[in-house]
């Protein structure tokens, strides 16, 4: 089968300095994997370059063996909860139904499918009865939990979520987590970015450590060894880190022009 | 009324025709304005109604006469120009765009002050009107010069509809919106190419000093009263029309009075009374839940000094007025309120000895006694806090607890009989033992 992801070679930089480093990996389908590492390790980055949301200095990715554009439509992605305003004025229904919009249509309308799509995505998260309220009057799980609504609204195939645990109670934690599982076990791949490890080894079958470089990508129990984990989470790699910074002083390009194909 | 009407000039149809095109002029400035508001981009409509006068000031030069048409596309043309200029320096400097924006703004704005002396000092017939480009001059607008603006504001109003769902998603979720398809950069340039237009058509009823607040401002004050985009869109719209229509009269009714100045007075007093009146943080709404708090915690604190007498005193006392001062701090005046009130309630009863609770008094009197021991058995036993600690945390949270929390309470500690001072928690019906 092919991989739901497939990483080639990506590195990518905020500014000119580089934060991941040729991240070469494959995640497969039908699986719950995880991106652990600890805090700006770049795990939000990859996220954000396999959704196409920065442009990497070299390598590329494949989804589902198609370059994102053309398989966009079965890809859903969760930012990180803090990088949205919940003050805007919008209730959960609304937010929900955003899962729902087309970019590709003008004067877009909200049909009555697309308002059953979504109620039905707000009961599986336990959310029905807030639909009309206010977002700015959740708690945080609550609206952690309207996002995970929205993207079950887009009815994809991969889904992309970025830490979708914290500020989460355990009892949140464990219903998601629930919910996770069943989409796995519907055939849908599920991404979780994922900083806490004591947890990880529990909810991933497949885990991905990365830290500013991928230290290792693999079933849970090959990639939870005592080594492996010293080296992602142990001290940091100085030279790497430094390297990144001469770049961004020098203005040194990262790849030189024209070796590189993608 | 009808000489108001007449005074007014409004039974003239030109009238009517600019009154109601100002209105709708500046409700599609305002609905512009709430995409800009909820993007955080406030200070661009400012930027760009300063930056076009040189545009504006040009066309007449070029031209030789005060055209709307020519106006329109001088002001269009120096727009695009300001939002370039301002995306150039932000990308090729390290300078925040607010920055970029006011270095823009003034350079701009102080070219077309020079072009506009410029045109005064010549001569040309039409030139003194030119001031109005400044402060808006609705009375100086011809229908014809409205249909101008309104061609260009339908367009607007197409466009924002059109893309109404990609503004509305890119506003609360960039990445979110990106991520599915939807292009930040693209509904970025388009809203500023509305922006752009919406200051366009209020150069002569508004003018471009003030522009920016009829972008702005009625989309603020919609904020205060709604909860939800569609609700704002329509609240704001309205503040507008309504704002611009009545600066509009103010402003007619007096000798060459500019529009601007009477639009924005007018819109600032919406504001300022929804600051204080609006049902989602009003001012005044708090102010009067505050009070509305302070007496329900002074009649509770009195019920609960009775309640500790009688306790003390036995269940025929009636207590004076000193007493019940000893039990616990009131002032004078507070006191005698406070009594007088749960007199009225007939939670309180005057005898010929003093003061005595009714039956529903007395009942309230044990509820706030009992939530105080409650708490305070919770404080120490759940959280071990020591005993000096719990009572006034006690006295606050009395207040506060409901039924609901009551109950929870009640059941977690196991109906308890005593508190940690060994007082007893007294019940409605007796504990279970
Ligand atoms: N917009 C940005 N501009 C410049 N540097 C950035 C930006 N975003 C992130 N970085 C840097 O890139 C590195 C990786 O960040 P990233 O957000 O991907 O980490 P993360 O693993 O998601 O961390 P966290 O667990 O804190 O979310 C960090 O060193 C961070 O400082
Ligand atoms: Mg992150």
């Amino acid at each position: 089968m092919t991989p739901a992801i497939d990483i080639h070679n990506l590195t990518a930089s905020y500014e000119r300095k580089p934060v991941l480093w040729e991240i070469d990996c494959q995640f497969p389908q039908g699986k719950l994997i995880g991106i652990v590492g600890p805090n700006g390790s770049g795990k939000t980055t990859l996220l954000k370059n396999i959704m196409g949301l920065m442009k990497p200095d070299s390598g590329y990715i494949r989804i589902f063996g198609e370059k994102l554009d053309k398989v966009r439509h079965r890809v859903s992605y969760v930012p990180q909860r803090e990088t949205v305003d919940w003050d805007f004025p919008a209730d959960v229904m609304d937010v929900v139904l955003m899962g729902r919009y087309n970019p590709k249509k003008l004067f877009g309308r909200i049909s009555r499918e697309d308002k059953d799509i979504a109620i039905e995505a707000l009961s599986r998260v336990n959310m029905l009865e807030f639909a009309n309220r206010h977002i700015s009057q959740l708690s945080g799980g609550q609206q952690q939990r309207v996002f995970i609504a929205r993207s079950l609204a887009q009815k994809a195939d991969l889904y992309l979520m970025d830490e979708p645990f914290v500020g989460v109670d355990a009892a949140s934690e464990d219903a998601i987590l629930n919910l996770l599982t069943e989409m796995k076990n519907n055939g849908k791949t599920v991404v979780i970015v994922h900083h806490d490890l004591q947890t990880a080894y529990e909810y991933f079958d497949h885990i991905a450590l990365l830290n500013t470089r991928l230290v290792a990508s693999g079933a849970a129990e090959e990639v939870f060894t005592s080594d492996l984990l010293q080296e992602a989470y142990g001290g940091r790699l100085t030279v790497l880190s430094r390297i990144g910074e001469l770049i961004a002083k020098k203005d040194f390009p990262i790849r030189e022009k024209g070796q590189e194909e993608n | 009324m009808y000489a108001l009407w007449n005074t007014l000039g409004l039974d003239e149809p030109n009238m009517r025709w600019v009154l109601f095109g100002t209105a709708f002029l500046s409700a599609v400035s305002a609905w512009v304005g709430t995409f800009t508001y909820l993007q955080k981009k406030s200070l661009l409509g400012d930027a760009i109604a300063h930056g076009i006068l040189p545009g504006v000031a040009g066309s007449f030069l070029l031209s030789g006469q005060k055209n709307a048409a020519y106006i329109m596309i001088g002001a269009l043309v120096w727009g695009f120009l300001t939002v370039l200029a301002i995306e150039w320096i932000t990308r090729k400097s390290h300078l925040k765009p607010s920055t970029a924006m006011a270095i823009v703004l003034s350079a701009f704005f102080g070219l077309g002050m020079m072009l506009l002396t410029q045109i005064q000092n010549s001569g040309l017939p039409d030139a003194s009107g030119l001031q109005s480009f400044l402060f808006g001059q609705a009375a100086s607008l011809l229908p014809s010069d409205i249909l101008v603006y309104s061609i260009f504001a339908l367009v607007a109003l197409i466009v924002l509809l059109a893309l109404y769902r990609s503004l509305t998603f890119v506003s609360f979720d960039k990445a979110g919106a990106q991520s599915m398809g939807f292009s930040p950069q693209t509904s970025g340039t388009v809203l500023s190419i509305l922006v752009v237009i919406a200051t366009a058509i209020g150069i002569q009823s508004i003018g471009l000093i003030l522009m920016a607040a009829l972008l702005i401002t009625p989309a603020a004050i919609a904020r205060m009263w709604s909860q939800r985009l569609w609700t704002m869109l329509m609240l704001a719209g309205g503040i507008a029309a309504v704002s611009a229509i009545s600066g509009s009269l103010i402003s007619f009714s007096g000798k060459s009075m500019p529009t601007g100045p009477w639009i924005v007075m007018v819109l600032f007093f919406i504001f300022g009374f929804s600051v204080l009146f609006s049902t989602h943080r009003g001012l005044v709404q708090r102010a009067f839940q505050k009070r509305k708090n302070r007496q329900i915690i002074q009649r509770e604190n009195l019920l609960k000094a009775l309640y500790h007498l009688r306790e003390q005193k036995g269940e025929q006392a009636e207590f004076t007025f000193e007493e019940i001062q000893k039990k616990r701090m009131f002032s004078e005046n507070d006191l005698q309120r406070i009594l007088g009130m749960l007199k009225r309630k007939k939670w309180v009863l005057q005898g010929k000895n003093g003061w005595t609770l009714s039956g529903e008094g007395l009942n309230e009197g044990r509820r706030i006694t009992r939530l105080h021991r409650l708490w305070e058995l919770y404080l120490s036993q759940k959280m071990r806090l020591k005993e000096d600690h719990i009572h006034p945390i006690a006295e606050s949270m009395e207040h506060i607890i409901t039924e609901d929390l009551e109950a929870q309470l009640l059941h977690e500690l196991d109906y308890p009989e005593l508190d940690p001072h060994q007082k007893r928690i007294p019940y409605d019906t007796p504990a279970k033992s």
